[in-house]
């Protein structure tokens, strides 16, 4: 939290209930945006410029790889976690490409707000 | 010696006896090949010729002979090896032809066969009509280029129709030649329909295995994310267990997708660097030595399994090694537990064997994945106690 503003997570997620997932588990301690694939991600990245970045990689129009390529061409700083049900060569792909983590599908709570955490500490955002 | 014929081979005196009798009634001189036996009984071949004359009313002949013993020898010999060659060329089960200033110039029986065009319907003729028209101009820009001397010799496949229409794969491998003191292409060819149309089949069922797996993996992974979080918190027990089994699914899923790996092509991989990404992340002892092998990415698969059992049956202590013996890359996976009894050692790389606390296709998929590339698994005591799981992989020697 900086000057009493939220931190800023843009969910990059093209299936409706896990975005509802995340919100339930972030919508408290973030300010939270979402882009429903990889192209639209890229598009909203400028004017978002979020503290963090929830990957998936497999989505329609754009997947998760080359949006995070996309993303980190233009911020190098950008960091990108991915969330997915991906193949072990994907998920190789996407840490090459500059992703911090990946994190499985489905993943615990705890390990996910710990991995969260390891980015961005809130006070009320804990296991 | 009586008379001249006496110096003659026996096979050969009839011959020329007759040829002396028919230069006798005419004007002109005989030419003659026959063959003439020495004094010390060899044969020996002479080309010469007769004339008759007539002298003080007697009738006489002029002859005169050279030795052409070498040269017939040497002539035979080409004729035995051109009529090798020509048979070979002639009888050879591949479709063998040769184009010339874009005109067929020779074709074989199998070519025949193959096509169902007769010999005498393409000799002389440009052949490309023969060739499927979406390769037709590929074909017809790679024979103008070999035959010019710019593209060298090849191997490679297109489609043909045959004379009844249907569609044929065929393989060629076109060279340049110099035919009758011109450029030309020679090329043989082998009929690989049956192959292409396996390949074809495989790549089908390739690409729906690909699409059931990702069925398997994303819709039904992103729905379990959703089910277990909403199951997560509750204390009861039947949602404890739900979210258990949820997990089971998710380590079913994993193991099933693993094969999706298995469908991808085989390349050049350091089984060290695997072992040592893989180890890493169980935390587990390894020493490595550099070894490429012939695999794919379902290799991490292969190592992953074959620790997370250690961890799991092997009583805590792992320890992996890597190293090339002869012409394999050795992976050995050591643990200190209670060992695999003999009489299951076969079991346990069959599908569903578990003991409880697996999902009972791990080794499964080990096995066929170490099979695909061509390698092999055995697993065996360790001393004191414990099992060594052992995978043996073809090595790829880099050429320097």
């Amino acid at each position: 939290m900086i000057g009493g503003k939220k931190y800023k997570i843009m969910v990059v997620e093209d299936d409706a209930d896990i975005v509802e997932v995340y919100k339930l588990l972030l919508k408290n301690s973030f300010e939270i945006v979402v882009a429903k694939n990889g192209k639209e991600a890229v598009e909203i990245y400028e004017l978002v410029k979020p503290d963090l970045i929830i990957m998936d990689i497999e989505m329609p129009v754009m997947n998760g790889i080359e949006a995070t390529r996309k993303i980190l061409e233009k911020d190098p700083n950008a960091v990108v976690i991915g969330v997915t049900v991906s193949s072990r060569s994907n998920i190789k792909k996407l840490i090459e490409t500059g992703a911090k983590e990946v994190l499985e599908k489905p993943f615990k709570k705890s390990s996910f707000i710990e991995t969260i955490r390891r980015y961005l500490r809130v006070e009320n955002f804990k296991v | 010696m009586k008379t001249i014929f006496d110096l003659a081979h026996p096979e050969d005196v009839e011959k020329l006896k007759k040829l002396a009798e028919e230069n006798s009634k005419s004007e002109k001189i005989t030419f003659y090949e026959a063959r003439y036996v020495t004094k010390d009984r060899k044969v020996r071949w002479v080309y010469g010729y007769m004339s008759k004359f007539e002298l003080l009313g007697e009738k006489y002949f002029l002859g005169n002979w050279i030795d052409v013993t070498t040269l017939k020898k040497y002539e035979m010999e080409l004729k035995n090896s051109e009529e090798f060659l020509r048979t070979l060329v002639d009888e050879s089960l591949a479709p063998i032809y040769i184009l010339q200033s874009g005109k067929m110039v020779y074709v074989n029986k199998s070519f025949e066969e193959v096509t169902g065009y007769k010999v005498e319907e393409i000799l002389g003729r440009e052949p490309f009509f023969i060739v499927h028209p979406e390769d037709r101009r590929g074909v017809y820009e790679r024979y103008l280029a070999r035959e010019a001397g710019k593209l060298g010799t090849e191997t490679y496949s297109f489609k043909i129709i045959t004379k009844h229409g249907v569609k044929k794969w065929i393989t060629v491998r076109p060279s340049r030649i110099i035919y009758n003191g011109k450029p030309a292409v020679a090329a043989t060819a082998i009929d690989t329909t049956e192959l292409h149309e396996i390949k074809s089949k495989l790549e089908k069922r390739n690409e729906y295995l690909r699409f059931l797996n990702k069925i398997l993996r994303h819709d039904i992974a992103n729905a379990l994310t959703f089910v277990r979080f909403a199951l997560e918190d509750k204390e009861d027990e039947i949602s404890k267990k739900a979210v258990e089994r949820i997990d089971h699914i998710v380590r079913l899923i994993n193991d099933v997708r693993t094969l999706e790996a298995a469908l991808d092509e085989l390349i050049e991989i350091r089984l060290d660097k695997v072992v040592e990404d893989v180890a890493k992340s169980y935390d587990v002892n390894f020493k490595v030595e550099e070894v490429s092998v012939l695999a794919n990415n379902g290799l991490y698969s292969v190592v992953d399994n074959l620790i997370r059992n250690a961890i799991v049956h092997g009583g805590g202590e792992v320890e992996v090694e890597v190293l090339k013996e002869n012409e394999n890359g050795v992976l050995r996976v050591k643990d200190r537990g209670k060992g695999v009894p003999k009489e299951i050692r076969e079991k346990i790389f069959e599908e569903g064997f578990t003991t409880g606390k697996g999902t009972g296709i791990g080794l499964y998929i080990v096995k066929k994945l170490v099979e695909i590339y061509g390698g092999e698994i055995k697993v065996y005591d360790n001393v004191p106690h414990g099992a060594i799981f052992e995978v043996r992989l073809k090595v790829i020697n880099r050429q320097a």
